[in-house]
């Protein structure tokens, strides 16, 4: 991918992160609280990660630690 | 597994003597209950392009995999949290380090990880903060981590910035010289790494934006920056110039610097259908640069159960020191013939449920109540474009107590 592609991706999303919505109340969150509507990995999916990292070259971007572990087989 | 439960057993233990004076029945009314969650895993990988013997053999390998999280409140601010993860793993590859010895056969591939973390919440600032203390030990690798974050929520809770680091030390060969971890024909050569440690230092942020009754972000980024012995000192090398014929051991620069960048967005597009989604970005100074991206359709057929597929696709550049099978030659510095590392693309899929209902999915009621509150089970088919295929079944019961 090019280089300009790659600032323009950034940007759009960088805006939609940061963009100033309406506030949301706290009685508006159903959606939100439902546990499958949180942001991160399922709990499920953590091994799954584990092996991505070893099969790829690409670790890391999620909250947490990367570069323990061998990964060698 | 034993070993697990007596882990867990202890620090129950442990955390409910080790308080200095009881908790109060006002205090006892506002804690969380404590919960315990359950993995399992299986994982197998086919492929023909293995690191230990320079690029060109197999790569089969067998991974069963069980971890028990455990976190209990101890006070109405305070949370530790435990986890153990037990890895048993038979490679045909490790055995091509030294073939006259089966070492998957042994005891040697067996892997733990332990994690602890605590975290106190404040909850008058809407904050939190922690450290976390972590552990891997198999036979020939060792690793320590420690490691603290902070974040903030905004006062509407609309917005939360989570900031981490952490310092891990990785060691090779623990309990006798990195030399015995070379291939059996490269013995008794002298010293072919100059260290075997491995130092990371991560800094990692997560600005969530919740944006409306719907749809919520996440933006994370992360350097990792390591140092040391950043090879595996079991690779081997083999080269396309005449005159070498054996293998040499891989060599890789000793400094990365790594950077991931990942965007999220969930949105509860109808009340039966969820989209999960996830762009990330990464390079480094090796060279490599990647894109992943990941989707899943979480489908309600009830409030509490949902049924759902996913993908996740990954491209990338090869590092600039890759090069496959007798590719390499004797000028160039650094060198490897590690797939991983390779250019390639990568498309996984498959599908999973989740299971939670509100009245539990049974419970006992002995003293203090115990029930098992959530079930989930995965499959995941993955597929490399270097012929490399791999599956995974995964299964997570979430306890309460």
């Amino acid at each position: 991918m090019k280089t300009s592609t790659i600032k323009v991706l950034f940007f759009i999303i960088l805006l939609a992160s940061m963009a100033s919505c309406a506030p949301v109340k706290q009685y508006q969150k159903a959606h939100l609280n439902d546990e499958e509507m949180q942001l991160g990995e399922r709990k499920v999916s953590v091994f799954e990660a584990d092996f991505h990292s070893y099969r790829e070259g690409a670790v890391g971007g999620t909250i947490g630690n990367s570069g323990s572990g061998c990964g060698c087989n | 597994m034993r070993l697990q439960l007596i882990t867990i057993f202890c620090f129950l233990y442990f955390f409910t003597q080790a308080q200095e004076k009881p908790v109060t029945t006002k205090e006892k009314k506002v804690l969380n209950k404590s919960e315990v969650d359950f993995l399992l895993s299986y994982y197998h990988q086919e492929g023909n392009n293995s690191a230990v013997t320079g690029g060109s053999g197999t790569e089969k390998l067998s991974d069963y995999v069980s971890s028990i999280i455990v976190t209990v409140p101890t006070k109405p601010k305070r949370e530790f949290t435990l986890e153990h993860t037990m890895s048993y793993y038979t490679s045909a590859s490790s055995d091509n380090i030294n073939p006259t010895t089966i070492s998957s056969a042994s005891s040697d591939n067996l892997v733990h990880k332990v994690n602890l973390t605590e975290v106190y919440k404040d909850t008058a600032r809407n904050s939190q903060a922690g450290f976390k203390l972590g552990g891997t030990h198999q036979n020939n690798f060792g690793g320590f981590s420690l490691g603290t974050f902070y974040s903030k929520q905004s006062e509407n809770k609309n917005r939360e910035f989570k900031v981490q680091a952490s310092y891990t030390l990785d060691k090779w060969a623990l309990y006798y010289h990195i030399s015995k971890l070379y291939p059996y024909e490269l013995k008794g050569q002298g010293r072919l790494v100059s260290t075997d440690k491995r130092y990371s230092y991560n800094l990692s942020f997560a600005y969530k934006q919740i944006l409306t009754p719907r749809i919520q972000t996440q933006l994370a980024g992360e350097l990792i920056y390591q140092y040391g012995l950043l090879s595996t000192p079991f690779h081997r090398v083999y080269f396309k110039d005449p005159q070498q014929t054996m293998a040499k051991l891989e060599k890789l620069p000793g400094h990365r610097l790594r950077v991931p960048l990942t965007f999220r967005l969930n949105y509860y597009a109808f009340d039966w259908l969820l989209v999960r989604s996830m762009y990330r970005y990464y390079t480094d100074t090796y060279g490599l640069e990647a894109h992943t991206v990941n989707l899943e359709l979480p489908f309600k057929i009830t409030n509490f159960f949902s049924l759902y597929p996913f993908t996740n696709y990954h491209t990338q550049t090869a590092i600039r020191y890759f090069k496959g099978y007798k590719k390499h030659v004797l000028t160039e510095k650094f060198y490897t013939s590690d797939y991983d590392l390779s250019t390639l693309w990568s498309i996984e899929y498959g599908g999973g449920f989740y299971y939670s209902p509100v009245n539990n999915i049974f419970y006992f009621k002995k003293g203090r109540n115990f029930a098992l509150k959530k079930w989930e089970m995965r499959y995941a088919y993955y597929k490399r474009s270097t012929g490399l295929h791999a599956s995974i079944i995964t299964t997570h019961f979430g306890f309460i107590f």
